[in-house]
């Protein structure tokens, strides 16, 4: 994970406070600054979102899960956490297209601040979520949320993973987490977004 | 897709470790292109062919490193082929034999013409695999080696692992979705051991399929059939397979058809698979010159070859079935007369349209001793064919330097087969079932009905083309489904008539044509106006895929110039060549 510096998330890991979180942007993030229960849903229908309930599972948060939920299943839950990413043979199952998919996470998102929700967006499955139609969600949808966890290269990072790992090797993420003040979490593999939402929600436990 | 820079070095280090390791003789490093001049395999991967290359390197024939490569594709690319598969191979052997081992899947003994056919996950989407079978029979009759040493790479790479590479990737990402997030108790702990998609460059270990590899070098293909591996199949089928249909099963060896195209000798695949549609659809085409188009974009070239493949597939139905139940008309499908009446049919200056009314031929009136059956024959109401329909199956290619070839596509049909692993052996079973029809009292002659111990009948074709000095020259095949006959046809009039490289013919945008579509499919990188050249003729076209789209299949091939074996593998996945020098 790498959070401007990797050492300041061990620390802040280790201590479970403090302010850790910063964009590029220059937005200083508190740490367990979401509740729960949380909402897990796909925006896109890409397999990132079955992984984020296993992360989910595994960083200990209260959460329910839904691919692709009704708005009004929302009710009752304080942070949406959506996870980013088309996948074609996702969208095909669910049947519906990527305008139908971005139609219904609008309501969704509606739906989440209306209810006075925080938003999460993951995007956790590098640069296989980064073509034409991933990119129309990512532009959309990442710059509506309050806080971002990447999977992907940080700015001033040198990525030492498989490039097709990185999600964020045209700095897009990093762009839109400037121009709307996101505090964003990068992580160099999926498992280190354990630790992310641990240290959002304020979970303890080993990542 | 693009391979990362480090997951490039990964893998290098990876294949020197092997070669370190390996105690024998290195082999010509694995890449996409590769060339030399005693010995080549080609494959969806670069570590299946660094595998039979170094079969080739201690001595082994083309048989030999086929067999280890095709053993060891299932261990790298375990989305498309599986010791649960199945397959077809041609050979064109140094002393002048040419021949083919059917190792399709069968229908288990339990099924009737009225048992569903529309499954495709599970035990009932599976039939009979052949893989073991097939292998073991073509190592037995045409190769050098002992099981044993051929197996051994396969062993090796699934007992110590491989660099996650990012086309297997994106298929466990899918996977991922099928089996309950990754928490499958025998998938999961194999492919999922985090409970997660692995990150790229992972080192993927299945010590169960190497047990199971270890199984049938001692036993041979006794231990799939009717030993632990066939207890283990029965038990998982639930019901489904019995130990006799296991055991009854049989890789069953046959002709190929050889065919001739601009001197050329063409051999390929027996009913009831596709070598018939691209022997039909080139006989046809023998009938326009097509080095006098402009070449693979050019609209007229594409019209022709795009009615040619029409014509030719409109045939398959009516008349290609599992020759073990049919009598198929073979030599009448291969005849150079009956091409010619076909081939006049096709108008330069219309499509056929729409694509499912292109009439079916007559070919018995072509034959020296017609059955007299088929004189009305229409081609049969098909099943709708998306683009649901699954580009998998994978390829390899193999030449020695004796000259002996071997041409192998197997599959498992969809990606992961039935999705059901075979407990403690770590191998997917397929989900061929799905290839039959069921019975239609409104198409009563229907060939490819469902029947206990028979073949479904698929599109699978394996390519041997020999110069006219009777030297082979390409050896050659694909995956992709539907598009297959059409993909192996282009690479063959791309390097034959338009003179291509076998990189360029490869790399080449490729169409698909075929009856059962109702559009003209066009990969990314045609020009715009050939596109709409192509529309005036009444086609109609679906131009919305992606370049180098692996819908469009992933050819694995050999071509041999002066002496010189250039291998390559798919641009569409990443496929790898590995050769001697």
């Amino acid at each position: 994970m790498h959070i401007r510096h990797g050492w300041i998330l061990a620390l802040a890991l280790v201590f479970s406070a403090g302010p850790a979180l910063q964009s590029e942007g220059g937005v200083a993030a508190q740490s367990s600054t979401f509740e729960t229960p949380s909402f897990i849903a796909s925006v896109g229908q890409s397999a990132g979102a079955q992984q984020a309930r296993v992360l989910a599972m595994r960083a200990g948060l209260e959460f329910t899960f839904e691919a692709r939920p009704a708005p009004e299943m929302l009710e009752g839950h304080e942070t949406l956490i959506v996870v980013l990413g088309a996948s074609t043979k996702g969208l095909g199952a669910a049947g519906v297209d990527v305008d139908a998919e971005m139609a219904w996470a609008t309501e969704l998102f509606e739906r989440a601040r209306e209810s006075g929700m925080s938003i999460v967006a993951m995007h956790i499955e590098g640069g296989t979520r980064r073509g034409p139609s991933s990119d129309r969600i990512n532009t959309t949808f990442a710059p509506m949320v309050d806080h971002l966890i990447v999977k992907g290269a940080a700015p001033d990072q040198e990525w030492t993973e498989a490039e097709e790992a990185n999600g964020n090797a045209d700095g897009l993420f990093t762009t839109i987490a400037a121009e709307h003040e996101i505090p964003v979490t990068y992580i160099t593999r999926t498992l280190e977004a354990v630790g992310a939402l641990q240290q959002l929600f304020g979970v303890e436990g080993n990542p | 897709m693009l391979r990362g820079r480090r997951g490039s070095w990964t893998r290098l280090l990876t294949l020197l470790l092997i070669s370190v390791f390996a105690h024998r003789p290195v082999a010509v490093g694995a890449q996409q292109v590769a060339s030399g001049t005693e010995g080549m395999v080609a494959s969806a991967h670069e570590l299946a062919s660094h595998a039979g290359a170094e079969i080739l390197a201690a001595g082994g024939n083309a048989v030999d490193a086929a067999v280890a490569t095709a053993f060891a594709i299932t261990v790298v690319e375990p989305n498309a082929s599986s010791l649960g598969g199945e397959g077809y191979m041609v050979l064109s052997l140094a002393d002048g034999r040419d021949l083919a081992i059917d190792f399709r899947s069968w229908a288990p003994g339990r099924v009737n013409p009225g048992t569903e056919t529309d499954v495709m996950t599970g035990p009932e989407s599976t039939c009979i695999p052949g893989v073991v079978a097939g292998l073991t029979l073509a190592l037995q009759e045409y190769g050098t080696k002992p099981l044993p040493e051929v197996l051994a790479p396969a062993i090796r790479l699934a007992r110590d692992g491989f660099p996650l590479d990012a086309v297997l990737y994106d298929r466990l990402t899918e996977l991922y979705g099928f089996t309950d997030y990754g928490m499958d108790p025998v998938i999961g702990p194999i492919y999922f051991p985090d409970g997660l998609v692995p990150e790229i460059d992972t080192p993927m270990v299945n010590e169960d399929l190497a047990r199971a590899l270890e199984l049938i070098a001692r036993d041979g293909a006794y231990a799939f059939y009717r030993g632990e591996l066939a207890d283990a199949i029965v038990q998982a089928m639930d019901g489904w397979f019995t130990s006799a249909d296991l055991q009854r099963y049989q890789a069953v060896e046959r002709n190929a058809i050889v065919s001739e195209y601009r001197g050329h000798t063409i051999i390929g695949t027996p009913p009831n698979v596709a070598g018939i549609v691209v022997a039909e659809a080139l006989n046809i085409l023998d009938n326009f010159d097509l080095s006098e188009t402009g070449g693979w974009d050019d609209p007229e070239a594409i019209h022709l070859m795009a009615e040619a493949l029409k014509l030719a597939s409109a045939d398959r139905n009516p008349y290609v079935g599992d020759p073990d139940f049919h009598e198929v008309p073979v030599a009448g499908l291969l005849s150079e007369d009956y091409a010619t009446e076909r081939a006049a049919l096709i108008d330069p200056g219309a499509a056929m349209v729409p694509t499912r009314a292109t009439p079916a031929g007559d070919p018995y009136t072509f034959m020296a001793a017609p059955v007299g059956v088929g004189e009305e024959a229409e081609s049969t109401p098909l099943v709708p064919i998306g683009m649901a329909e699954s580009p998998s199956t994978t390829h390899i290619s193999v030449l020695d330097e004796a000259g002996n070839a071997v041409s192998i596509t197997q599959t498992i049909s969809s990606f992961w087969g039935s999705q059901d692993m075979i407990p403690g052996y770590g191998f997917f079973m397929n989900n061929e079932l799905h290839n039959f029809n069921n019975y239609n009292p409104d198409r009563p002659d229907d060939l490819n009905v469902l029947a206990p111990y028979k073949r479904p009948r698929t599109v699978i074709a394996p390519t041997i083309v020999r110069n006219p000095a009777g030297e082979v020259f390409l050896v050659l095949g694909t995956p992709g489904a539907g598009r297959i006959p059409s993909t192996v046809l282009e690479t063959i009039v791309n390097v034959i008539d338009f003179g291509m490289s076998l990189e360029d013919a490869i790399k080449a945008p490729k169409f698909t044509s075929r009856v059962g579509y109702s559009v003209l499919h066009m990969e990314g990188g045609y020009p715009e106006e050939t596109i709409a050249a192509l529309e005036a003729l009444g086609h109609p076209v679906d131009a919305s895929h992606g370049e180098l789209d692996y819908f469009f299949g992933g050819v694995n091939a050999i071509i041999v110039e002066d002496s010189l074996m250039t291998g390559v593998g798919s641009f569409r996945r990443a496929g790898g060549a590995a050769g001697r020098r």
